[in-house]
């Protein structure tokens, strides 16, 4: 039997992530259309944000083109980490090829894990064309600070950690039940919502600020944007960053556990 | 035995065999039961993000674009109600791609029955029933509270206008669904148009410039789902940039929009090419 | 003549997609097509009641030319006429004409109980309850669909499906019956049930029969005329007799003994193939020396304890003319 190293270890998931990677660039139309859409959707938001501080100087403490860059922000890294389908996991399920991916030599969730990062490597020309189009309008302000830019982008890469592990645990729903459209539907909005992909947590109401802390999708995008915009300093900064890395072993921990209930299921239940 | 049927006309032949599809359709739904629950609260969360985030930004901001929060949500309200008369009826036609690539079309064009109206009775959209029961509700306690002196005449115009509106995103979404016929997928363009009406046919458009006015109102007609039709309730067609008799006859906007985008989709259909076997 | 087909030609297209690096993000701004045409001027006739084969190799055009017959598919160019329409453009008036089953495909309501999806038909041809009843009750009986009409299409097997989709097809009595490959993948007793149906629905109902498949018994059981196609060209059109006679130039008896050495067996009509000590095998030429001639000759001249003709195989005759690929003219043909 050959030794199993890390790098071959890894070489057999590249199969994955470039499969995720081409999926993208496959259906060309899709990502012109995801990049004009982008576009058009960025270019509305700007709009919206600055008619809604006309006549405010500060909302909430936060000035107009902190809100405006935030929310560009938001959409571009939201395009490129959520796309439509963000699993084949419900597909593969339904359609019983779970069994094939399972005889793999690689978990079935480290093939997951590469296809999705596969995807969103493939939908970066997204958030490029959102972030030009940001600039173009003059909506984009680079953080304050060299620190605080590399920090954002450790901060941006437990997010995008945090959200592939979720996206793969939702879709493990597919194990149980069959129609799971619903389902997909009420985390992607939801999500949206509490990740602050929306509306930053700053303008959120006093109340529901504390319980939208206490999830774990305001790490996923509100966490990153906030440091970009220097908004948070010293222990809080520190603490921000240990709070995404705990929900994303906690996650991992989770989806593991799912994962071995799932394994159950389909060899004690035939799928 | 067939022969007394042939003289029926297309129409009417169509509602006949509109029953009949849509019967099965629901009966296919309903031998899923778990899922139900889950389909109609997705429908409600897909949209009532949308209302919550107009909620939460009005409590912070209070106006947008000389709005107040009771005419925002009220015009928010409308686009929903309106988006349930696209989505109700309409609701599969979201799945044209899979209709397509996978040969369904094929069984279509074999039956005596529209093409479109079987795509449309492909199954029964339940996730739509969350977007009625929101919109409804959101009308009936928006509407109320708006700056609008109701008459009958006015909740006329009101019906109309949220009907004629769920014509208008149905022609859109019907013309798009024709390019299937031609393209290997039109889901993303399809979910930009949705998503992009879902995001901004709430607003009050003028903000968007001129000439961003003149596109959605022209080119991408998502004026016509709701701003300009609560233009004429709300007496501020002055706000336009256009005739304000074009605003008071919004609701009529439905039927045009719908007649094109279904003569479009019907042309396409020749261009099916079926996948092979 | 109920169908028509005159220089019938589709062409599909689909983007060029290039091999090599960067091939995806290439194919995002190159708007190359490549043409693939599928069917190539064919022209033939059906005449109203007649049971055709229409054969051909794996992407020789058959399911095209179906699909174009049936109106899913708009021709390219040339014509068809199926009882007197266009199908594509009068589309309605067509589908109360032709039942059609695709053996890749079923047309049945995936979710519901086989009945239902009858039952739908039933009202989507707003047939009478009377005529429905009994001629789902004949239909279920010829094709014992009792034990599995009330399960859900999903799961059903392969052949109760087809079966369920051939009923399907015929509940409405239509003039004309398409079947795209129905035996493909069924086990010897569902293809016997389905050949039987399509043999009683032609003879016994005057239905028009056209039938793709590359099982030929169901071609011998079933059709008197082919057309076979390949490369969207029809290379054989008539009588399947004609095409045996004309493609068979030799044939073979086998006979056996037990009382003398077959080696020394021997012939002046007929070549010896093979032999050994209990059997051999002659080959000759139907067209020089008649069958009976030859049989005579052997039995008058040697104690033979049994002797068998073989039939000339419709397999082999395909298999021949599939390698060689050239147009046979055509003789006797049926119509
Ligand atoms: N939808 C399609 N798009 C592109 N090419 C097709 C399509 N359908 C069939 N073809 C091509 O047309 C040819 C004939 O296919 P088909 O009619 O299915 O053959 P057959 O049924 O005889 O096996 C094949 O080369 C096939 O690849
Ligand atoms: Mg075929």
């Amino acid at each position: 039997m050959p030794v199993d190293t890390l790098s071959t270890r890894l070489t057999g998931l590249r199969g994955f992530y470039r499969a995720g990677y081409q999926s993208v660039l496959a259906y060309r139309a899709d990502l012109l259309f995801g990049i004009v859409g982008l576009v058009i959707q960025a270019t509305l938001t700007v709009v919206v944000w600055r008619v809604l501080f006309t006549g405010h100087d500060q909302v909430a403490g936060i000035g107009s083109a902190t809100a405006v860059a935030y929310a560009v922000l938001a959409a571009c890294l939201q395009a490129v980490v959520m796309p439509w389908q963000f699993s084949s996991l419900p597909l593969r399920v339904m359609r019983g090829q779970i069994g094939v991916d399972m005889i793999r030599p690689r978990s079935l969730i480290s093939q997951n894990l590469a296809q999705a990062g596969g995807t969103m490597v493939g939908r970066l020309p997204l958030g490029a064309a959102g972030l030009v189009t940001g600039l173009a309008l003059g909506a984009v302000k680079a953080p304050h600070s060299v620190l605080d830019l590399l920090v954002s982008v450790v901060s941006m890469a437990l997010g995008v950690a945090n959200i592939l592990t979720i996206n793969l645990l939702v879709s493990m729903t597919a194990f149980w039940t069959l129609e799971i459209g619903g389902i997909m539907i009420l985390y992607r909005f939801g999500s949206a919502f509490l990740s602050g992909a929306l509306i930053p947590l700053w303008f959120m109401p006093e109340w529901l600020q504390p319980i939208i802390s206490w999830l774990p999708f305001q790490a996923q995008i509100y966490a990153p944007l906030s440091i970009w915009f220097g908004t948070r300093h010293g222990a809080d900064l520190v603490g921000t960053l240990a709070l995404q890395l705990a929900w994303v072993m906690v996650l991992f921990l989770l989806l593991q556990l799912v994962w071995r209930r799932a394994v159950h299921r389909v060899v004690v239940l035939g799928g | 035995m067939a022969e007394q049927v042939k003289t029926l006309s297309p129409i009417r032949e169509d509602l006949r065999a509109s029953r009949i599809l849509l019967r099965a359709g629901w009966r296919a739904a309903m031998s899923y039961r778990i899922s139900f629950l889950s389909a109609i609260l997705g429908g409600m969360v897909l949209q009532g993000t949308q209302l919550l985030f107009i909620g939460v930004l009005l409590a912070k901001f209070n106006v947008i674009d000389g709005w107040r929060l009771n005419d925002i949500a009220f015009l928010f309200g409308m686009r929903l109600a309106a988006h349930a008369f696209y989505v109700v009826p309409f609701g599969a036609l979201l799945s044209i791609d899979q209709a397509i690539q996978q040969g369904d079309v094929d069984r279509y064009l074999l039956r005596p029955a529209g093409t479109y109206l079987q795509v449309i009775t492909r199954y029964a959209p339940l996730m739509a029933l969350g977007d009625a029961l929101l919109g409804f509700g959101a009308v009936a306690v928006f509407a109320p509270q708006a700056s609008v002196d109701w008459t009958p005449g006015k909740v006329v115009f009101l019906i109309a206008a949220l009907v004629g509106g769920g014509l208008v995103e149905t022609g859109m979404q019907t013309f798009l669904a024709g390019l299937s016929f031609r393209m290997t997928s039109t889901m993303s363009l399809r979910i930009l148009a949705d998503d992009t009406i879902t995001r901004f046919s709430g607003y009050p458009l003028t903000m968007f410039s001129r000439w961003g006015f003149l596109s959605l109102t022209f080119i991408f007609p998502m004026a016509f789902i709701a701003y300009l039709p609560a233009t004429v309730l709300l007496g501020r067609t002055d706000d336009l940039p256009i005739p304000a008799w074009l605003a008071y006859l919004s609701p009529a906007g439905g039927p045009v929009v719908f007649a094109i985008g279904l003569v479009f989709f019907n042309r396409m259909i020749r261009s099916y090419t079926s996948p092979g076997s | 003549m109920i169908i028509e087909v005159a220089d019938l030609t589709k062409d599909f297209s689909r983007p060029d997609v290039r091999p090599g690096r960067f091939a995806g993000t290439r194919s995002l701004f190159t708007r190359a097509r490549k043409v693939t045409r599928a069917v190539d001027g064919i022209s033939f006739q059906i005449d109203d009641g007649e049971l055709i084969g229409f054969l051909g190799p794996n992407g020789a055009g058959k399911s095209t030319t179906i699909k174009m017959l049936t109106g899913i598919l708009v021709p390219t160019s040339g014509t068809v006429t199926v009882a007197g329409q266009v199908p594509w453009r009068d589309r309605r008036r067509n589908a109360r004409t032709i039942g059609a089953v695709f053996g890749q495909r079923t047309q049945l309501w995936y979710d519901l109980p086989l009945r239902n999806s009858f039952e739908i038909i039933r009202d989507l041809y707003s047939m009478d309850p009377a005529t429905y009843r009994t001629r789902l009750g004949e239909f279920t009986e010829l094709l014992d669909l009792d034990e599995f009409i009330d399960t859900p299409v999903r799961s059903l097997s392969l052949g109760q499906r087809m079966r369920g989709d051939l009923v399907a097809a015929m509940l409405y009595a239509p003039r004309i019956l398409y079947l795209d490959e129905p035996t493909v993948g069924l086990d010897v007793v569902a293809k016997g049930k389905i050949r039987e149906f399509v043999a009683e629905i032609n003879a016994g109902r005057g239905t028009t029969v056209i039938l793709t498949t590359h099982d030929m018994d169901d071609v011998e059981r079933l059709c008197r005329r082919v057309v076979i196609i390949d490369h969207g060209k029809i290379l054989y059109e008539g009588d399947v007799g004609m095409l045996k006679a004309q493609y068979v130039t030799s044939r073979d008896v086998v006979v056996h003994c037990t009382d003398f050495d077959a080696t020394t067996i021997s012939s002046p009509f007929a070549q010896v193939v093979s032999a050994d000590t209990f059997k051999a095998t002659l080959r000759f030429d139907p067209e020089v020396t008649a069958a009976p001639k030859v049989v005579h000759d052997l039995t008058s001249r040697y104690p033979i304890t049994d002797l068998s003709l073989l039939e000339p195989d419709l397999e082999d005759v395909i298999r021949q003319l599939y390698t060689e690929r050239t147009p046979v003219p055509a003789r006797g043909t049926g119509a």
